[in-house]
C-alpha cells in the first residue's frame, strides 16, 4: 500500500496503448517521408488519411467487440453490403446521397443489433454467429450487385475525400470518432463494456445489464462497419460485392497493432485507429523503399507479432516488480507461462476464480 | 415467534436444477435490525438462496416481502430497488475495474452531461471507503491490484454503502484476517434498521454476531436456534447430518515410528514462502491450516511441480519406479481439475495415459480396466463412468478427482481443500479414502479451511502464516484452538 | 469469453435419489443430438435433392458430393483439431497455397510426383509448426498468431513464386480426379475420402494425442495440473492441422489440374463453418470429427443442389449462412457446452 497504485491491471493502461500505437505509426510515417519526401506533402497526406479511414473505422468496430469479449467477423460482409447498396442506390437515385447514407448507417446498426441479440439474448458464441451473418451479408451483397459496378456521385466523393482548408475531411471524421470514443468510455455503458470484457459473471452480479450493453456494443460496431463501407465507396467511387473481404483479417490486425486485448477487458479504439494507419503505411513505406511487394505481408505479420509482445513484456516487468515485495499475496496463476493459462485468447476462456490474479 | 412483526418474510422458496433440489421450501422471518445467521455446509443451498434474493436467479416458487411489500424476484434491478444488497462469496468485481467503480456499480455517478468523471468518482469512492474505515484502500486502484482481504473489504463495503434494508453477507470472512472490522460495520448498519442475513459455515462467528439463526441442509431448514442458547455440537450435527466425532476414521496409534516419506528443507519462493521445512512420514496424514493467502497454495503447487521454488529441496524417499512422487487434487475442481464435457471415465484415467497407450494408440480395454479400478476405489457407481463429469454432483466430481490422484499411486498425495463444496456424506467418504491411502504406505499432505476437519482426520498438523510455518501440532496439542491460534500467527511450535 | 451464463447447480447440492428418467435421457439426448441430426440430414438430402433437379438423386451427385466434400473434410479435420484444442487457425488459405504450389513447382522441376507431394506437405506443415510453437510458448491468442504467421507465410510464398504463381499439377495427381483410377469400380476419390475419415476419427478418439487435445480444449489449466504435456500437444495439434491443409492443397491442385496462389482463399470460413455445424464447441473441448465430416457432406450437397436450381451465387451464400446459424441454434438447444 505504498504510493499510488498504477492502473496496470491488464498489462498497460489504455493511454499508454494509444501512445505506443501512435508512436509506431508516426515513426513509420516519418521513415516514409525520409525515403520519399513527397509523402510529406499535404496532398499525399490527405490521400493517405483517406486511404486509411475505412480500415480505421472498421477497426474501431472490431475493437469495441473485442473489448467486450467477443469476436465480430461480420465486418467484411457489412462493408461489402454497405458499399454495394451505396453504389447502386446512389447511381439510381442521384441527389438522394445523404438519405442513402443514413439508410446504410441504419442498416449497419441493425445488422449489429441482430448479432447482439443472437449473442446476448440467445447466448450463442459470437464467433459462430458473426461468421454466419458475415456469409449471409456477403450473399446479399452478391445478390444486389453480382459484379463490380454502380457508381457514387462526384460531390459525395469530393466531400469525403477532400479537404477543409488544410485539413483532410477524413481526418476530421477520425478525430470526431476519437472524441466520440472518449465520451463513450465515460458513459455508464462504455464503462460497462470494459467490465463485461473483464469478467462477465462478476459484472452481472454487480448489477450491470449485460444483455443490453452487449446488444448496444454490437450495434455500434455494425454502425462503424457501415461507415467504413461508405467511406470505402467514396474512396473507390464504385461498388464491388467483395469490397469487404480484405477487411476481415486486416481489421483484426489493426486492432492487434492497437494493442487491443484479444481476451477482452482492455483496449482503446483510438489506438486501433493508429493501428490501421500503421497497417496502411507499411506497404507505402516498403514500396517507397524499393522493396518488392511481397515484403509487405511479411512486414505486416512481423509487426503484429511484435505488437503482441508489448503487453507481454509489460506483464513480465510487473511480475518482476511484484515478486520483489514480501507481502504474502495470492500466487499468480501457474502453468506453462504466467497469467491466464486457462484460456487461449478469448476463445473458450474458463471462468476465473477469485484466487487468480491477472498480471 | 416474538411479538414483533417480521420485517423480512421469505416464504417457501424452491429452486430445482435438473434433478437437483437446491432449495426445497425455505422460509425465513427476520425482524428489523436483526442479524440472522444462516448456517450450512457448502452445497446446502445458501448461495442459491443468496442469488434468488439478489434477483440473479428466479425461484421456481416462493415469495419475499420486505416491510409488508412483496418483492418481484428474478430481476437484479428490482431486488436492488427493493433495498436488497449482497456481498457474494465469489467476489463480484471484474478485475479490470477500479475500486471506486465497483463501489458505485451499476449506478455510477454522472456529471451534468451524463458522463462519469473519473476524478469525481475516485473522490466519492474514497469518501465511502473512509466512511467504512478502510481509507487505506486507494479508490483509484484496480481490483486486480488488491489482495484478497481488500477485495473482500470492497465487496462488503459496496453492498453496505447502498444503505440497504436487507443485506446478505455470504461467507464474508473467508478472506479476512479477523472479524473485528466486519462485526463493527454490521453493528453500525443494523442500528439504522437494516436487517442482515449472515451466511457462514463458521459456527463461532454466527453465534457471536447473530441473535438468531437457521441451519440449512440439502436445501431445507433443519433447525432454528437462538444464539444465546445454542449448543454448538448440536448445530454441527444438524449441519452435517451426523455427529462430527463419528465422521472421521480412526487414527493409528502415534507411537508407531514412521520412516520418512517426504522431507522438505528450506523451500522458499520469493514473496510467498520463507524457509519451509518439514517431514512427512509414510502412512501419515499431515494437515496444513492457515488463512487465505498465507502461501499454502504456493507450497502445494511447488511440491506438485507446478510452481518453481527459489531455494531449498524436496526429497522423496524410496520413490516407486514409474510412479509420480506427488499427485495433487487442486483447489477448484471446476476450473483446475475436471474436464467438464468429457466422460467421467476420461477424467479418471487422464493421468494414466501412458499406461493404456502403446505408441500413442489407446487401448480401450486397458483404459476400462483402469477406470473400473479407480471408480471402485472411490466408490463411484460404474454407470457414472460413461456420463459427462459435469452431470455429476459436486461430491461425486470431487471423488472423481480424488480417484484420478489415487490411482497414479504417488508417494505423497497432496490435497488442497478437498472437501470444499462437497456434501456431508461424501466428505466422510473422502476422509475414509484418505486414511485408506495412507494405510497403504503413502503420505498425505492436506490443506483445509475447516479446522475441525484437520483435527479429526490428521495425525499431525502444521500452521502456516505469512509464508512461514507458525506451529506444529501433534497428539494432545492437535486441537482446534491450537490450530486456530497458529493460523493467526501466534502459535508456538509444539510437539506431543 | 463466456458471454452466456448458464445457471449451473451449486456444487455439492445433493441430487434426488437416482434420476432414471429425465436427467439421464436428457444427458444422452444432448450428447447425440448434433452428430445424429447432421448425418440424418445428409442421408435425407439424397432423396430430397429431387426437389432441386429432376436429374437428382444420381450417382454423379453423390460422387461430386464426396469429391468436393473430401476437400472440405480434409481441411476441416485440421481446423477442427485446432478448435478442439481451444484455438482457431486462420492460416488455412496460406498453407493450402503452399501445398499446391510446391507440388507443382517441385514436380515441374523433375521431382517424382510422390516425393514432390511429400516434400510440399512437409514444407506446408512447417508453417503449422511455427504456429504451434508460438501459441504454446506464449500467451498470444491463436486467432492473431495464426493470422500474423499466415500473413508472413503468404508474403514469402509470393516472393518465392515470383513470376510463376500458377503451377500445373503433375499428371499422376490429376489422374486421381479424372476418374481414370477406379479400383474395383469405386472412384479413388471415394476411397481417399473413406481413408481420411477413418484416420481422422482414429486420431481424435483413439490416440493419446487426441485425448490430450480434448483435455486441453476443455480446460488448459486442469490439463497442466493433471500432468499432461500441454506445450508439446499444442505444437503437435497445429502441426498436424497444417499437414491436413497441405494435403488439401495437393488434392485441390489435382482436382483443378493447376493452381494459383489464391487456391486456398475460399476455404477458411467454410472450414470453421463446418466445424460449427458439426456440433463442435467453438470454445474447444468437445465435438467429433465424424459429425464434422457429416457437416462437410451436408453443406456440399446443399451447395450442389442450390447450384442445380440455378440460384445465383449470392443466394447460395445467404442460405449457407442461414444453415450455419440454424445449426448453432440447434446446438444451443441441445445443450452443448458453449
Amino acid at each position: 500500500m505504498t504510493g499510488r497504485p498504477r492502473a496496470r491491471a491488464f498489462g498497460i493502461t489504455n493511454r499508454v496503448n494509444v501512445a505506443i500505437a501512435a508512436a509506431v505509426f508516426i515513426v513509420l510515417y516519418a521513415l516514409l517521408i525520409a525515403v520519399s519526401p513527397i509523402a510529406g506533402s499535404s496532398f499525399l497526406i490527405n490521400n493517405f488519411v483517406v486511404l486509411a479511414t475505412p480500415l480505421a473505422l472498421a477497426a474501431v468496430g472490431t475493437s469495441l467487440v473485442l473489448i467486450i469479449g467477443g469476436f465480430d467477423l461480420s465486418v467484411a460482409g457489412t462493408i461489402s453490403l454497405s458499399n454495394v447498396i451505396a453504389a447502386t442506390a446512389m447511381a439510381a437515385h442521384p441527389g438522394a446521397e445523404w438519405s442513402i447514407v443514413i439508410l446504410v448507417l441504419a442498416l449497419g446498426a441493425a445488422v449489429g443489433f441482430v448479432n447482439g441479440i443472437f449473442v446476448a439474448v440467445l447466448g450463442l458464441p459470437s464467433l459462430g454467429v458473426t461468421l454466419s451473418t458475415n456469409i449471409v451479408l456477403a450473399g446479399f451483397a452478391l445478390v444486389i450487385l453480382p459484379a463490380p459496378g454502380g457508381s457514387v456521385p462526384d460531390d459525395f466523393v469530393e466531400l469525403l475525400t477532400g479537404t477543409v482548408g488544410p485539413l483532410p475531411v477524413a481526418g476530421l471524421v477520425l478525430v470526431v470518432v476519437a472524441a466520440l470514443w472518449i465520451l463513450f468510455a465515460k458513459t455508464r455503458t462504455g464503462m460497462s463494456v470494459f467490465a463485461i470484457g473483464g469478467d462477465p459473471s462478476a459484472s452481472r452480479l454487480s448489477g450491470i445489464p449485460i444483455r443490453r450493453v452487449q446488444v448496444v456494443t454490437y450495434a455500434l460496431a455494425g454502425l462503424c462497419y457501415s461507415a467504413a463501407g461508405l467511406y470505402f465507396s467514396a474512396l473507390t467511387a464504385t461498388g464491388s460485392p467483395t469490397a469487404g473481404s480484405s477487411f476481415l483479417l486486416s481489421a483484426f490486425a489493426a486492432a492487434a497493432l492497437g494493442l487491443v486485448s484479444f481476451r477482452g477487458g482492455s483496449g482503446s479504439a483510438i489506438a486501433a485507429i493508429f493501428g490501421a494507419a500503421t497497417l496502411t503505411v507499411i506497404p507505402k513505406f516498403l514500396f517507397a523503399g524499393g522493396l518488392a511487394d511481397f515484403w509487405v505481408g511479411a512486414f505486416q505479420g512481423l509487426v503484429i507479432l511484435l505488437a503482441l509482445c508489448i503487453p507481454w513484456v509489460s506483464r513480465r516487468l510487473n511480475a518482476l516488480r511484484r515478486s520483489r515485495t514480501t507481502d504474502p499475496v495470492e500466487p499468480t496463476p501457474i502453468g506453462p507461462t504466467p497469467a491466464a493459462v486457462d484460456d487461449l485468447g478469448g476463445i473458450g476462456s474458463t471462468p476465473r476464480t477469485r484466487t487468480e490474479q491477472h498480471v | 415467534m416474538s411479538a414483533d412483526t417480521a420485517f423480512v418474510e421469505i416464504r417457501d422458496i424452491r429452486k430445482q436444477f435438473g434433478a437437483t433440489r437446491a432449495l426445497d421450501g425455505v422460509s425465513l422471518d427476520l425482524r428489523r435490525g436483526e442479524v440472522h445467521g444462516l448456517l450450512g455446509e457448502n452445497g446446502a443451498g445458501k448461495s442459491t438462496l443468496t442469488k434468488v434474493l439478489a434477483g440473479v436467479l428466479a425461484p421456481d416458487t416462493g415469495t419475499v416481502s420486505i416491510d409488508g411489500a412483496r418483492i418481484s424476484l428474478g430481476s437484479p434491478t428490482r431486488s436492488r430497488q427493493a433495498g436488497l444488497a449482497m456481498a457474494y462469496q465469489e467476489l463480484s468485481a471484474p478485475p479490470n475495474i477500479t475500486v471506486a467503480e465497483k463501489l458505485f456499480l451499476p449506478k455510477l455517478p454522472r456529471g451534468p452531461l451524463g458522463l462519469v468523471s473519473r476524478r469525481a468518482l475516485a473522490s466519492k469512492g474514497q469518501d465511502v471507503l473512509e466512511q467504512f474505515e478502510k481509507s487505506d484502500i486507494d479508490a483509484r486502484s484496480p481490483i486486480s491490484a488488491l489482495n484478497l482481504a481488500d477485495r473482500q473489504h470492497v465487496e462488503i463495503i459496496a453492498a453496505m454503502s447502498t444503505a440497504p434494508r436487507l443485506l446478505v453477507l455470504d461467507e464474508p470472512t473467508a478472506s479476512l484476517p479477523d472479524t473485528a472490522w466486519l462485526f463493527g460495520q454490521v453493528e453500525k448498519l443494523v442500528e439504522s434498521g437494516c436487517s442482515v442475513i449472515y451466511i457462514s459455515h463458521k459456527l463461532g462467528e454466527i453465534t457471536r454476531i447473530c441473535s438468531r439463526g437457521t441451519v440449512l441442509r440439502n436445501g431445507r431448514i433443519v433447525r432454528e436456534f437462538d444464539s444465546a442458547t445454542a449448543d454448538e455440537d448440536e448445530l454441527v450435527e444438524f449441519m452435517i447430518g451426523r455427529s462430527l466425532t463419528q465422521a472421521f476414521p480412526g487414527k493409528p496409534r502415534s507411537s508407531e515410528a514412521r520412516s520418512p516419506s517426504v522431507t522438505v528443507r528450506g523451500i522458499s519462493v520469493t514473496g510467498r514462502l520463507h524457509d519451509i521445512s518439514f517431514e512427512l512420514g509414510k502412512g501419515e496424514i499431515v494437515g496444513v491450516a492457515g488463512l487465505e493467502g498465507q502461501g499454502q497454495k504456493s507450497l502445494f503447487y511447488a511440491l506438485a511441480g507446478f510452481e518453481k521454488y527459489d531455494s531449498g529441496e524436496v526429497v522423496v524417499h524410496d520413490p516407486a519406479k514409474g510412479r509420480p512422487e506427488f499427485s495433487l487434487v487442486p483447489e477448484d475442481r471446476k476450473t483446475e481439475g475436471l474436464f467438464l464435457s468429457l466422460p467421467t471415465q476420461s477424467n479418471l484415467t487422464i493421468s494414466e495415459l501412458r499406461h493404456f497407450t502403446t505408441f500413442g494408440a489407446i487401448s480401450a480395454r486397458r483404459e476400462k480396466v483402469i477406470a473400473l479400478k479407480a471408480a471402485d476405489e472411490v466408490n463411484l457407481p460404474r454407470p457414472f463412468l460413461g456420463r459427462e463429469v459435469q452431470q455429476l454432483s459436486g461430491g461425486n466430481q470431487q471423488k472423481a478427482l480424488f480417484g484420478r490422484a489415487i490411482i497414479s499411486s504417488p508417494s505423497c498425495l497432496l490435497l488442497f481443500d478437498p472437501t470444499r463444496g462437497v456434501d456431508a456424506a461424501t466428505k466422510v467418504e473422502i476422509y475414509h479414502m484418505t486414511r485408506a491411502f495412507a494405510a497403504q504406505g503413502g503420505s498425505v499432505l492436506i490443506y483445509s479451511t475447516e479446522i475441525p476437519e484437520l483435527v479429526g482426520l490428521c495425525d499431525r498438523a502444521y500452521t502456516i502464516y505469512g509464508g512461514r510455518i507458525s506451529g506444529e501440532f501433534a497428539g494432545d496439542r492437535l486441537t482446534e484452538s491450537g490450530l486456530m491460534s497458529g493460523a493467526l500467527g501466534s502459535g508456538k511450535k509444539a510437539k506431543a | 469469453m463466456s458471454e452466456s451464463t448458464v445457471s449451473t447447480p451449486p456444487s455439492g447440492a445433493v441430487p434426488l435419489s437416482t434420476p432414471p428418467g429425465s436427467s439421464r435421457r436428457a444427458a444422452m439426448l444432448h450428447r447425440v443430438t448434433q452428430p445424429v441430426i447432421v448425418w440424418v440430414l445428409v442421408i435425407a438430402m439424397i432423396p430430397l435433392s429431387r426437389l432441386f433437379s429432376e436429374h437428382f438423386p444420381s450417382w454423379s451427385l453423390i460422387n461430386n458430393a464426396i469429391v468436393l466434400g473430401l476437400f472440405l473434410a480434409v481441411v476441416a479435420f485440421g481446423q477442427g483439431f485446432v478448435i478442439l484444442s481451444g484455438g482457431i487457425d486462420l492460416s488455412v488459405p496460406a498453407i493450402i497455397a503452399y501445398g499446391a504450389f510446391f507440388t507443382g513447382a517441385l514436380s515441374s522441376a523433375g521431382v517424382p510426383t510422390v516425393l514432390a507431394i511429400i516434400l510440399s506437405v512437409a514444407i506446408a506443415s512447417a508453417i503449422g509448426l511455427i504456429n504451434g510453437v508460438i501459441v504454446a510458448r506464449s500467451t498470444f491468442p491463436p486467432f492473431i498468431v495464426t493470422l500474423a504467421v499466415s500473413t508472413v507465410a503468404s508474403a514469402l510464398l509470393l516472393g518465392i513464386s515470383a513470376g510463376r504463381p500458377g503451377q500445373t499439377a503433375p499428371r499422376g495427381l490429376i489422374a486421381l480426379f479424372n476418374g481414370s483410377i477406379s479400383p474395383a469400380g469405386i472412384p479413388i476419390a471415394v476411397v481417399i475420402f473413406v481413408v481420411v475419415v477413418a484416420v481422422g476419427c482414429l486420431v481424435q478418439f483413439r490416440t493419446s494425442l487426441g485425448r490430450r487435445t480434448y483435455a486441453i480444449g476443455n480446460s488448459m489449466r486442469a490439463a497442466t495440473l493433471s500432468g499432461l504435456r500441454v506445450r508439446t500437444t499444442t505444437v503437435l495439434v497445429y502441426w498436424i492441422a497444417a499437414v491436413a491443409y497441405g494435403i488439401a492443397g495437393v488434392l485441390l491442385m489435382g482436382y483443378g489440374s493447376g493452381s494459383d496462389l489464391n487456391i486456398g482463399a475460399s476455404w477458411l470460413l467454410p472450414s470453421i463453418a463446418v466445424v460449427v455445424v458439426g456440433g463442435s464447441s467453438i470454445a474447444g473441448g468437445s465435438g467429433s470429427y465424424l459429425s464434422t465430416v457429416g457437416a462437410s457432406l451436408l453443406l456440399t450437397i446443399l451447395s450442389i443442389d442450390i447450384s442445380a436450381i440455378g440460384l445465383s451465387e449470392g443466394v447460395k451464400q445467404v442460405l449457407y449462412g442461414v444453415v450455419i446459424l440454424v445449426s448453432l441454434l440447434l446446438s444451443k438447444v441441445g445443450g452443448r457446452r458453449q
